[in-house]
């Protein structure tokens, strides 16, 4: 009796492991794709509008931070440009309140993780590697796990440095 | 249930729960700026070339900038004071910038004294219409300016508002004024000024106590010029530097001798130096005049022997080294000591280097130094005395602090409590502040815009390096707005639209963008021209003091002493200068009373026991330390404790030794020296928390110290007949392809200054973990300054001190022992010759720190907090560990990496010199060199090969990245001749 009841115990707990490590497992037909403050549409802008990924993201080739534009440089244009539009209505009420937009970071690494755009583009790692085909996003979606594991496989197919403390230090 | 089915249950339920952290959904924002600054690059540091202001040295400083807040502060290297190097007071100058005691905004008392938040205007206008009312009835006179030592802009804005209403009430006041220093150079060569010195080309230094390695004067530039008069030893030994003190302090550590003598007895032994050399027939180069003779008749080393306790022979062969080793040096009194004639001490020793033909040589007179408009303690006792006879009406405290710096007994603050408006510029509440009415709280001077200009040729410029943290308010700004309000003429010397105007105005440079970008403007060193100097008569104007007869009574000789972290305790409040050990006693936030171990036997004392200090003036409690680095007739306690003020970190640790002075001036300065006390034992105290309580070597005269110090070249062992370790390999050794990175320490030039200590902290991420968590032995530091005294022994009198400061860091091992039993493998040796230390592996066995050797790894026994805003300081490119992670000297990786990566932007390899480290950077001494051991180039590999080259416990086979050089002992200190 007593064995049967610690087997059901061990087996009850083993499988609410399973269970919650399948649920929290990213799943490709359901990436993350938060909902934004704004709705701000790739698409519309880099392959309807041309506009180049490092008019926004400039600090990508001398940060580690890829960098996201101040709301200045979003009301460059829309203080004109759709200026009826809800979602750009939305901007303007950002920039007349003299608040940043707090955009949800759809890519997150954790804190003892150094990553540096810098480096990856001076390798010429193109963007849609990591981030997926976001030009064509209207809703940024998580395209790729970020695991450690992902990373250590492109370095050690491009033969980039797999030392610990290139990236955590 | 059976304890192994519950393990089981237990460890299948915790990973289900630790399953849950793995979904990679995050929580995070991204924010961006609402306008970008084109200056500002998000990660990308950017550097402002600025003045330090902890101390009226004037160092240049580098305030290393990340997305808009400054997180280092690294000396800059075109400065020619500093040369690059700051000292630990300057690298914690970020800590006071984050203080979160410091003052929001202005503050005013109300009528039931408590302080009210005000704004701006308000807080303006009230000292406007007070300025103003005291103007309109006729007492513009009776407003007075007390402040730290300004030179150039802010001297000029503050004298031409105080001539504008009237006054002429202007006091520049610092605790060490060099009064005494100055008033010696007026009486024996007509110049009221500060020396200038020359450490590198003396070829024998002789110091009464002054503190050139810590505090006193200029202490980096000192530091710097000391460890090339110590390398000088390295090609050729010669000379030495002798200490005749009543303590040893960090700076009679590093003499090669000491002579210990009662507090005060200092002038005696000048002066039979003085008589020595005058007398002996082998005369100097002297151009003293035949009065001297006769004024230093009474001191012959015969007559002086009992007072001082040092025999004649030792002075006859002191005299005659310190003529022989021509040009010699002789630095004065310490800062705080003196004697109870401060004058009469610098005076001696401006005679000593009169006699021995130094003067012109290593100590010049040729250009003034700013110290010298500094205001004597005799000034400050007038303006009490003019404070408490109702004389001032409204005084203006801008950066100074006098209530704790001041003696009790001088008055002050009663004194203060008489003045009808007290305004104070002060950043946090102080001892001063809290007799004010309004607090206009100015800007850190990293905040601000100003200059400052130690000697002529060097203009050091002061910009800021980020917005200021909370709603102050530059001073220059309010005492223009104020001069302007109040209709102060002429109008065009306020006409400045704001303070940073006023300063570019001041300067009217054509090269104003060169000298934002330099730190300033720096004339050639080599532009003044050294006048004629001829030794006054000194028979009216100087009454030597007169050889005590008696043996004082059962107390002690009080001996305020100065650490180069708490100063005169203006930063005590850094967290920092207070964890990190004071490097003489390894102690940690408390003050002491150190007492001879005769003295304690005498008086029944004990190491901890809580002792009274009574003099005539007060009396204070501290901690007893016994210690053999202080006379038996005296009582060291050093300055900077004891603080009443309401901060978290400095508020109500140990006791204000300024208690214990009396207040009447001598010869125009505080009576630091004068002071008797009788001590007691008062019960079992709070035990001092003391970092290293062992200083001795084992007797086995084969370890570390004792093989740490070398005798002269001539009597070195040659390399062959030391017997070898045997090397043995379990495994294959590592490779190193590329680079292997290394570093050399040398103790030879290393003070224990502990500059490096703070500037790791900084750099690093170091938590500070206060003083029950270092009585536990669980300090953070990943460096620390170790100390090693050998056997005290005397020679030719003196005593050796012997003592060598050792910097312990990771040693980076070949053959780490840490290595092999770290059972998830977080730590490793990297291909570039790392001990990588992986933090997100760390499971916290701690078996890495049991089996290291050195003992330099730190585990976070918890999770450390930063009182907001000291977070703002964290160096974005360091992870901040959390609890249960093991932590250590990286050698600065992400320096590493941000150097590869910045040659890999400019498409270059990397050179020697492109890294340094943060404790190399900081270095006065240049101790610390850093470099690639594959480059033998490189001066690190150079150095590796040194014939002075060794490995801190080399015998363990551990084949550390770290090649330590012996420190080189003076010559003919073998023989005893």
């Amino acid at each position: 009796m007593q064995a049967l009841r610690r087997s059901i115990l061990l087996a009850g707990a083993a499988l609410v492991t399973v269970i919650i490590a399948a649920e929290v497992q990213p799943r490709p037909e359901h990436p993350f794709a938060p909902e934004q403050p704004i709705a701000f549409s790739h698409r519309v802008h880099v392959i309807d509008d041309g506009i180049d990924c490092a008019y926004c993201h400039g600090a990508a080739r001398r940060s580690r931070f890829a960098g996201i534009p101040s709301v200045e440089r979003c009301m460059g244009c829309h203080e004109i440009v759709l200026h009826e539009h809800p979602e750009v209505e939305k901007l303007a009420r950002y920039w007349q309140y003299r608040a940043p937009i707090r955009w949800v970071k759809v890519y997150s690494v954790p804190g003892f993780v150094r990553f540096s755009h810098e480096a990856h583009m001076r390798a010429r790692v193109s963007c849609a590697r990591c981030h997926g085909a976001v030009e064509s996003m209207d809703v940024v979606a998580r395209a790729t796990s970020l695991q450690m594991g992902w990373c250590i496989d492109c370095h050690r197919s491009m033969h980039a440095p797999v030392d610990c403390l290139t990236c955590h230090f | 249930m059976e304890r192994r089915d519950f393990l089981k249950i237990a460890g299948v339920g915790a990973s289900a729960a630790l399953a849950d952290g793995c979904s990679g959904q995050s929580t995070d924002r991204l924010i961006p700026y609402l306008v970008a600054s084109d200056n500002v690059v998000p990660g990308v540091p950017a550097y402002y070339a600025t003045t330090c202001g902890a101390c009226p040295a004037g160092c240049g400083l580098l305030a290393k900038t990340i997305d808009g807040r400054v997180i280092k502060a690294e000396g800059n290297p075109r400065h020619p004071i500093n040369a690059g190097r700051l000292c630990a007071r300057g690298q914690a100058s970020v800590q006071s910038l984050y203080d979160p005691d410091r003052f929001r905004g202005p503050v005013g008392r109300t009528s039931n004294g408590s302080w009210q938040p005000i704004s701006w205007e308000t807080a303006e206008s009230l000292l406007v219409t007070k300025l103003r009312d005291t103007i309109g009835r006729g007492r513009g006179g009776a407003v007075a300016w007390l402040g730290g030592l300004q030179t150039g802009s802010m001297e000029r804005l503050s004298g031409d508002l105080l001539k504008a209403v009237g006054s002429e009430r202007r006091l520049f006041y610092e605790p060490f004024e060099y009064g005494a220093l100055r008033r010696a150079a007026e009486l024996t060569v007509g110049r009221r000024q500060i020396p200038s010195y020359d450490f590198d080309t003396a070829n024998f230094v002789l110091s009464f106590g002054a503190e050139f390695l810590e505090s006193w004067l200029s202490p980096v530039e000192f530091a710097g010029a000391f460890a090339r008069f110590r390398q000088r030893r390295v090609a050729d030994p010669f000379g030495a530097f002798i200490a005749v003190a009543p303590r040893q302090s960090l700076t009679v550590l590093n003499a090669d001798g000491w002579v210990p003598v009662p507090p005060g007895s200092e002038v005696l032994v000048a002066l039979s130096l003085v008589h020595a050399i005058v007398n002996a027939t082998a005369a100097s180069t002297s151009a003293a005049p035949s009065s001297i003779q006769s004024q230093v008749a009474p001191y012959s080393p015969e007559a002086t022997a009992r007072a001082t306790g040092v025999a004649p022979e030792t002075v006859r062969g002191l005299a005659r080294q310190f003529v022989n080793s021509s040009p010699s040096l002789a630095v004065g009194g310490s800062l705080t000591g003196g004697g109870a004639d401060p004058v009469a001490l610098e005076t001696a020793v401006l005679l000593l280097n009169a006699v021995a033909g130094n003067i012109g040589r290593t100590i010049r007179f040729d250009r003034p130094s700013s110290l010298d408009a500094l205001a004597t303690y005799s000034d400050m006792v007038d303006l009490t005395r003019a404070m408490a006879g109702g004389q001032i009406d409204l005084l203006l405290v801008h950066q100074t602090n006098p209530v704790y710096t001041l003696p009790a007994a001088t008055g002050f603050g009663p004194a203060l409590d008489r003045v009808p408006f007290v305004v104070s510029f002060s950043r946090e509440p102080d001892e001063t502040t809290a007799h004010a009415h309004l607090v206009l709280p100015d800007h850190h001077f990293l905040e601000s815009w100003g200059d400052y200009s130690p000697r002529p040729g060097v203009e050091g410029l002061r910009q800021p390096a980020m917005s200021p943290m909370f709603s102050t308010q530059a001073a220059g700004d309010v005492l223009l707005r104020t001069a302007r309000a109040v209709g102060a003429q002429p109008p065009d010397a306020f006409r400045a639209h704001d303070y940073a105007q006023y300063v570019r105005d001041y300067w009217n440079d054509r090269a104003w963008e060169e000298s934002l970008k330099n730190g300033g403007r720096f004339a050639r060193q080599d532009s003044m021209s050294p006048p004629e100097e001829t030794l006054r008569d000194l028979t009216s104007t100087i009454a030597f003091p007169s050889i005590p007869s008696t043996a004082p009574g059962n107390d002690l000789g009080l001996i305020v002493c100065t650490s180069p972290l708490l100063y005169d305790g203006r930063d005590a409040n850094a967290s920092w200068l207070q964890e990190v050990p004071d490097p003489v006693t390894k102690s940690v936030w408390n003050g002491y009373a150190e007492v001879h171990p005769d003295a304690a036997r005498g008086l029944g004392i004990a190491d901890g026991d809580a002792v009274t200090l009574e003099s005539s003036s007060g009396r204070i409690t501290a901690a007893a330390r016994v210690s053999s680095g202080v006379h038996p007739a005296g009582v060291a306690v050093p300055l900077g404790y004891g603080r009443s003020a309401p901060l978290r970190y400095a508020g109500g640790r140990g006791a204000n030794a300024f208690a214990l002075l009396s207040a009447a001036p001598v010869g125009g300065s505080l009576p630091w020296g004068t002071a008797r006390v009788k001590v007691a034992r008062a019960g079992n105290g709070r035990r001092l928390v003391v970092l290293q309580t062992e200083t001795r070597s084992s007797a086995d005269r084969s370890r570390l110290p004792l093989d740490a110090i070398i005798r002269p070249a001539s009597v070195i062992q040659p390399p062959g007949t030391t017997p070898p370790h045997r090397e043995s390999d379990l495994y294959s050794r590592h490779e190193h392809p590329e680079h292997r990175w290394g570093m050399a320490i040398d103790l030879n030039t290393c003070t224990g200054c502990s500059a490096c200590v703070v500037a790791c902290y900084a750099e690093n991420n170091v938590p500070v973990v206060g003083e029950a968590g270092c009585a536990d032995g669980r300090e953070m530091s990943w460096i620390r300054i170790e100390r090693y005294d050998a056997e005290a022994r005397m020679s030719q009198g003196i005593r050796r001190t012997d003592t060598v400061s050792m910097p312990m860091l990771c040693q980076q091992c070949d053959e780490a022992p840490c290595e092999a039993v770290c059972p998830v493998f977080a730590t490793y040796h990297n291909p570039e010759g790392l001990n990588a230390q992986v933090y997100a592996r760390c499971v916290g066995t701690r078996f890495c720190s049991n089996n290291c050797p050195y003992k330099v790894r730190r585990f976070n026994w918890t999770r450390y907090e930063w009182p907001s805003p000291l977070e703002l300081q964290l160096n974005p490119d360091v992870t901040v560990r959390s609890s249960g992670v093991m932590e250590k000297c990286t050698f600065c990786v992400q320096r590493i990496q941000a150097a590869k990566n910045d040659a890999g932007r400019a498409n270059s390899t990397l050179s020697d010199g492109d890294i340094t480290p943060a404790c190399a950077q900081t270095c006065p001494a240049h101790a610390i060199v850093f470099g690639d051991l594959n480059d033998p180039a490189s001066r690190v590999s150079r150095l590796a090969g040194d014939r002075r080259a060794f490995r801190a416990l080399e015998e363990l086979n551990t084949r550390p990245a770290i090649t330590y050089l012996k420190r080189v002992a003076p010559a003919g200190d073998a023989k005893g001749t």
